[in-house]
């Protein structure tokens, strides 16, 4: 035998209360399953409970006409099976909230990973470019061409050119603006004006003006793979500023690589001066660098730079660099040069034929380094960073097989150069 | 910090103190203290006269709220449930929103519609009732999303000389202020404030995506924002806080920057209000669209009773993020 508890039910949402109507049976009456044992009502709804199983009623807990909470014992039945006691679910309210609906819990914030974004499918236009009305607008108010446009590498659905993507184009220095042309003078008037020449101008013409009219001068160029120099460079630069606060430039490669040369004594007739008839090869080097300074060209000399490493040479370059920019070299500076080193390069240049500074012999350019299709030795292309190495030398000292001997070993040094012994 | 809800009650009852002519009708707001307990205890205060239970007549007492207003009362209306608005749609369309224009004085009214899903309310106790009103013109329709804004909007409605339809939503009543995305509590005033309507208010500032949203997905957008930072997408979230007046320019802005939008509201997407927004996008600013325009919204059905249909109807911070993602990439 078993005890029964029949519990007063819930009766719809926000109801916590009932009151019983009437009992239909009495303390001892034998009741079977489903049988009615009471009448009630909520303040929404009449009801009546059952008897869950068959049985005996023992106890009556609730009279008529008396409320009770939901929930409450109203009578007890032995039973010849057992039943679960089922107290009613509590509602989820606090006591003032009795409202249509419950109250929201809190919600439960949901767990996403992030993703790599997967690339939709191209939007529209199978096998055409399509370009979104922003990236038009981008391109029109840059005055960059649909075409070029066009020819971005995107990042967006399907390959598509996104509006980011033309942004970081035009970050990068992109496209040019387009030139508009005119027709307007020059100056309505036709104006005139006569400058003369600055103290350094003057001084810069006597010396180029010597030097052209005395020296027989030949310029040899060749082309130089940059690749090397280059990636060592870009993976190098961000470092190398951090650590030195200087900007890693190609000068000091230049220069390592001459440097390199002239250890060779076949290559030690170009590290000279020639005055009166006489030729002064020198075992070190001093190395005139040219210098582009408002004031005009000046040509600051790099001391001993035969015994300096990557970072010394940078310092050095930085100050003499700056100096010069500032008008702040001394006499002692631009003394003394054995050979100079010119970057033409730096215009945008891709090739020049420098003049000798006397009583220098020879003078060494480098040209703007630009990606070029490249023919290898076994018949592929390669697309290279490629610049022009250009020598000019003076013919009454130095042939021009010795020349290109010496240039040709400068290259040697810049394409070969053992980066991984470089220290900074 | 209050909730939403008691925002709500402290806007109608330092109105009621600070101007007799606001009155309110509704059903059971007065013995009953109304449907969510917003009006408990205004009864006592400010009497049958300033409370005023109503029979079961939707259309009947929003009439007589408009006629109480044109006689330069200041009624606020609570339905039950926004759904019940539609009983007085002809009052509030055609005399509430028209008299003014048809010169018979402005109409002061505020209709207080509790919208939106609670949790498996059913069909008729959770939808969003915005698109009824959005092409009537003569009506401001305001969603107040936090507990500040709620009482400031409240009062700013009272004071607006036009009709207000005030959507409350019942999801945001009784939110534990705690739980909620600290964008969305900002202090509450001790004195008294309004908050202007047609300014939308940006929560998070991003770069590469636009998220204008409006009612209770401001809690998607926000959680939806913040999965798509960890792809490393900034998204910007804007809520709109008033629809009429709209508040064009945070739009249009905030797309001329990004390029590109996604619209969200928990409300179906057709015939929503993202659509008109959407049109707006492409007729004044489509070349600055780098993506098409987006909407989220419910589907084309009525609001599951079911709790597991209706997470699947309702718009989720998942369905958010899946869109995001697919603009992030286009």
């Amino acid at each position: 035998m078993y005890t029964a508890r029949i519990r007063m039910p819930r009766m719809g949402t926000s109801v916590h209360e009932s009151t019983v109507v009437t009992w239909k049976k009495a303390v001892g009456d034998q009741v079977s399953k489903g049988e009615v044992l009471l009448s009630a009502e909520s303040d929404k709804v009449e009801f009546e409970v059952e008897a869950p199983a068959d049985g005996v009623i023992t106890e009556i807990l609730a009279e008529a006409e008396e409320t009770v909470p939901v929930g409450e014992v109203l009578a007890t039945m032995e039973t010849e099976t057992e039943v679960a006691d089922e107290t009613p679910e509590p509602e989820e309210t606090s006591s003032d909230w009795a409202a249509p609906v419950a109250p929201l819990k809190p919600r439960e914030k949901p767990v996403i990973p992030a993703a790599r974004l997967e690339k939709a499918p191209r939007p529209s236009g199978e096998g055409k470019t399509w370009l979104s009305p922003r990236v038009q607008r981008l391109a029109a108010a840059h005055g960059i061409g649909l075409d070029v446009i066009a020819g971005i590498q995107g990042t967006g659905a399907g390959g598509r050119v996104s509006a980011r993507d033309v942004e970081a184009f035009i970050a990068g220095g992109g496209a040019p603006p387009r030139i508009e042309m005119s027709w307007e003078p020059l100056s309505e008037t036709q104006e005139e004006r006569t400058e003369p020449l600055s103290r350094v101008r003057k001084r810069i013409a006597e010396n180029l003006t010597r030097s052209v009219r005395e020296i027989p001068q030949v310029t040899s160029w060749l082309e130089v793979d940059m690749s090397g120099v280059s990636a060592f460079r870009d993976a190098n630069k961000e470092a190398f500023r951090e650590k030195h606060r200087l900007n890693l430039t190609y000068t000091p490669f230049f220069i390592m690589a001459i440097v390199h040369a002239l250890r060779s004594e076949e290559n030690e007739r170009f590290n000279a001066t020639f005055e009166d008839d006489a030729l002064t090869i020198r075992r070190y080097l001093n190395l005139g660098v040219a210098v582009d300074s408002p004031g005009g060209l000046v040509v600051p000399v790099l001391k001993s730079a035969d015994a300096m490493n990557l970072v010394e040479l940078s310092v050095r370059l930085d100050d003499l660099g700056a100096r010069a920019r500032e008008g702040a070299l001394t006499p002692e500076d631009v003394r003394g040069g054995t050979l100079t080193l010119t970057n033409f390069g730096a215009s945008g240049a891709l090739g020049g034929n420098p003049i000798i500074n006397p009583p220098e012999v020879a003078i060494i350019g480098t040209g703007a380094i630009a990606l070029r299709p490249v023919a290898l030795p076994n018949g592929a292309t390669s697309v290279r960073p490629v610049m022009i190495l250009a020598i000019t030398f003076d013919h009454r000292v130095n042939d021009g097989m010795a020349a290109g001997r010496f240039i040709s070993d400068v290259r040697a040094a810049l394409e070969n150069m053992d980066l991984s012994l470089l220290e900074y | 910090m209050i909730t939403y809800r008691e925002a709500l009650s402290e806007a109608l009852w330092e109105e009621m103190e600070r101007d007799e002519d606001v009155f309110l009708l509704g059903e059971d707001i007065g013995l009953g203290g109304g449907a969510f307990y917003i009006t408990k205890g205004f009864m006592e205060k400010f009497g049958r006269d300033r409370v005023v239970d109503v029979p079961l007549s939707e259309a009947g007492f929003t009439g007589a709220a408009i006629g109480a207003a044109l006689c330069g009362m200041r009624p606020v209306v609570e339905f039950q449930f926004a759904d019940f608005v539609t009983e007085s749609y002809k009052m509030i369309v055609d005399y509430a929103a028209g008299n003014h224009y048809r010169q018979m004085g402005p109409v002061p009214i505020v209709l207080r519609l509790p919208a939106a899903a609670l949790v498996s309310a059913g069909p008729f106790h959770s939808q969003n009732p915005e698109i009824w009103f959005f092409g009537t013109p003569g009506l401001k329709i305001v969603a107040p999303t936090t507990a500040h804004d709620a009482k400031g909007m409240l009062k700013g409605a009272i004071r607006d000389p036009n009709p207000v339809i005030f959507m409350e939503y019942k999801k945001f009543y009784n939110y534990p202020v705690d739980e909620l995305p600290e964008v969305l509590r900002p202090e509450i005033p001790e004195s008294d404030y309004t908050v202007p309507f047609g300014q939308a208010k940006t929560l998070r500032e991003g770069d590469d995506i636009s998220l204008i949203t409006f009612g209770t997905t401001v809690l998607e957008a926000l959680e939806a924002a913040e999965v798509l930072e960890n792809d490393g997408v900034s998204v910007e979230v804007i809520d709109l806080r008033t629809l009429v007046p709209l508040d064009k320019e945070a739009i249009l802005e905030s797309v001329k920057k990004t390029g590109k939008i996604l619209f969200l509201h928990e409300a179906r997407k057709r015939g929503g209000v993202a659509g008109e927004l959407a049109a707006i996008v492409s007729e004044e600013v489509f070349e600055y669209l780098d993506a098409p325009v987006r909407r989220v919204g419910a589907p084309d059905a009525h609001v599951p009773l079911s709790p597991p249909l209706e997470r699947a109807y309702l718009p989720s911070t998942e369905k958010v993020v899946d869109e995001l993602r697919d603009l992030a990439a286009f």
